[in-house]
């Protein structure tokens, strides 16, 4: 295609054979410029340029010469034919305004440095002082916002925030607590946290009163912080060491062959929005039974870019998933499955210290329930710090 | 060649035909005559057209100063048509001067 008629808009004409001379003979009068001459059957066509043919038109109708038009290319001849929609022109002219302006909002917030800190709960910070996805960016005072957060938490030692294009980089450092420096002027013994055999002393400080191989119950005193002495009499310190021994624990499941569950009916109710920055316009609307029980799914997708950088636009859609609440019956697999699942879970919040010796599972079939009764041996860290006055006269 | 002949063979030169043969110059130099070219039997250049009388892709048939040129084939197609200069393309099988009736 002319590259010429791309812009300045182009027209292909159909002339019979009995006009063609005539419609010629009209360009070369009137300095017409017309190119792609073809024949076709039974006349020609050529194509002129949008600004041309009102003078051809007109003069040629005037001396009776007729022709068609046969297409109209260019974005002038595009724009002609849509001259009476306002509407879209009104969106053109909407799409490019937004795109110019959204150049001044913040589209994206990035936050590096943050370990215990979730990146969501930075995010809340931010927004608190005023400064989310959707803020305008020459009204964001960085600094300000920095100090603020600084003073609002303790979490964070050092912020900052760097706008880069219509993207905050946030970077955090934070906030590590210096270790607590033990009292060691203050008098304690190490007592017995749990009842157990005694494997291994490790004393570090403090008159060890048990020995390997010794039964201690819970609380009985491990370790003294007292030492008495012919020479100075009785003397005190702080007792600090570990001793490790073998206890045994008991760890009962319980799983009921009748429970409450959720029978889903089947309807299946859906909203969706879409998201600009921080607003949600509600694209979609559906009535639905008030009285009933919901699951309610939320699915967010934001459109990405091809480098895989996430935009503020998106859709959201959220799931409505009717439900009953029934009395419901699991049978005894479902129910042993789901009680050595359980114990699993129990099991691994055992401190991580300690060592597995043995475990025993007991399954027990009880009439409405099934159970598991499991007993471990471990070996662990069993002593703890118990502190104690002195009265020094 | 006797006296009379020669005497009768001046008599139909023209003033411009004189002129042209005494200067040396083209006719159609001097008084804006049309000027034809064939290239090959397909390409026709018409310079000093005036209107085109007859489009067909048999014939066609231009006006020019003095005379109406024709020109036969097939296919023939007005490729370029400006300033008084056409360009046929087709198969040309003959060009005649129909003379006369063209614009004076």
């Amino acid at each position: 295609m002319n590259i010429s008629y791309l812009f300045c808009g182009g027209v292909t004409v159909r002339a019979d054979l009995d006009n063609t001379a005539a419609l010629l003979n009209l360009c070369m009068y009137y300095c017409i410029p017309y190119t792609d001459f073809h024949p076709v059957e039974g006349g020609v066509e050529m194509t002129f340029r949008l600004s041309s043919m009102k003078k051809l038109t007109k003069e040629a109708k005037s001396r009776g010469i007729c022709f068609e038009t046969v297409k109209k290319r260019g974005i002038p001849a595009f724009l002609g034919r849509y001259r009476y929609r306002f509407g879209i022109f009104l969106g053109m002219i909407l799409a490019a305004a937004l795109v110019i302006l959204s150049e001044s909002f913040i589209w994206d917030i990035n936050v590096t440095g943050n370990e215990t800190i979730t990146t969501a709960e930075v995010r809340g910070l931010l927004e608190s002082e005023g400064f989310s996805v959707g803020s305008f960016i020459p009204s964001a005072n960085t600094d300000r916002i920095e100090n603020r957060i600084l003073m609002q938490t303790d979490r964070i030692s050092w912020m900052s925030i760097n706008i880069v294009g219509t993207v905050a980089e946030v970077q955090i450092r934070e906030f590590a607590p210096p270790a607590v420096e033990e009292d060691i002027t203050k008098p304690a013994n190490l007592v017995a946290a749990k009842s157990g055999l005694v494997e291994e002393v490790r004393v570090f400080r403090g008159n060890v009163v048990v020995a390997q191989g010794k039964y201690v119950e819970k609380g009985e005193l491990l370790v003294s912080g007292l030492y008495d002495s012919m020479q100075v009499g009785i003397r005190f310190t702080r007792a600090a060491g570990q001793v490790f021994a073998r206890t045994t624990e008991e760890i009962y499941v319980e799983i009921p062959y009748e429970y409450q569950g959720k029978r889903y009916t089947g309807a299946e109710y859906c909203d969706k929005y879409l998201n600009f920055f921080d607003y949600s316009i509600n694209i979609s609307k559906n009535s639905r039974n008030e009285g009933a029980f919901y699951d309610k799914i939320d699915i967010v997708e934001n459109y990405c870019l091809p480098d895989g950088s996430e935009t503020p636009f998106g859709m959201t859609t959220v799931k409505y998933l009717e439900y009953e609440s029934v009395r419901m019956q699991r049978t005894r697999e479902e129910a042993e499955t789901l009680a050595y699942f359980e114990l699993s879970e129990r099991l691994s919040e055992l401190s991580s210290d300690s060592i597995l010796i043995s475990k025993t599972v007991k399954p027990i079939a009880l009439k409405d329930s099934f159970a598991l009764l499991c007993s471990v041996i471990v070996i662990e860290d069993i002593a703890e710090v118990s502190e104690f006055e002195v009265d020094i006269k | 060649m006797s006296n009379d002949e020669n005497k009768k063979n001046k008599e139909k030169r023209g003033l411009i035909e004189f002129l042209a043969l005494k200067t040396e110059l083209p006719a159609d130099a001097l008084t804006g005559d049309f000027r034809i070219e064939i290239r090959g039997r397909n390409t026709l250049f018409m310079q000093g057209c005036r209107r085109i009388l007859k489009y067909s892709p048999e014939e066609m048939i231009m006006a020019a100063k003095g005379f109406e040129v024709s020109i036969r084939g097939r296919r023939l197609v007005c490729t370029t048509y400006h300033d008084g200069t056409v360009t046929l393309d087709g198969a040309i099988d003959g060009v005649e001067l129909l003379g006369g009736e063209g614009d004076k």
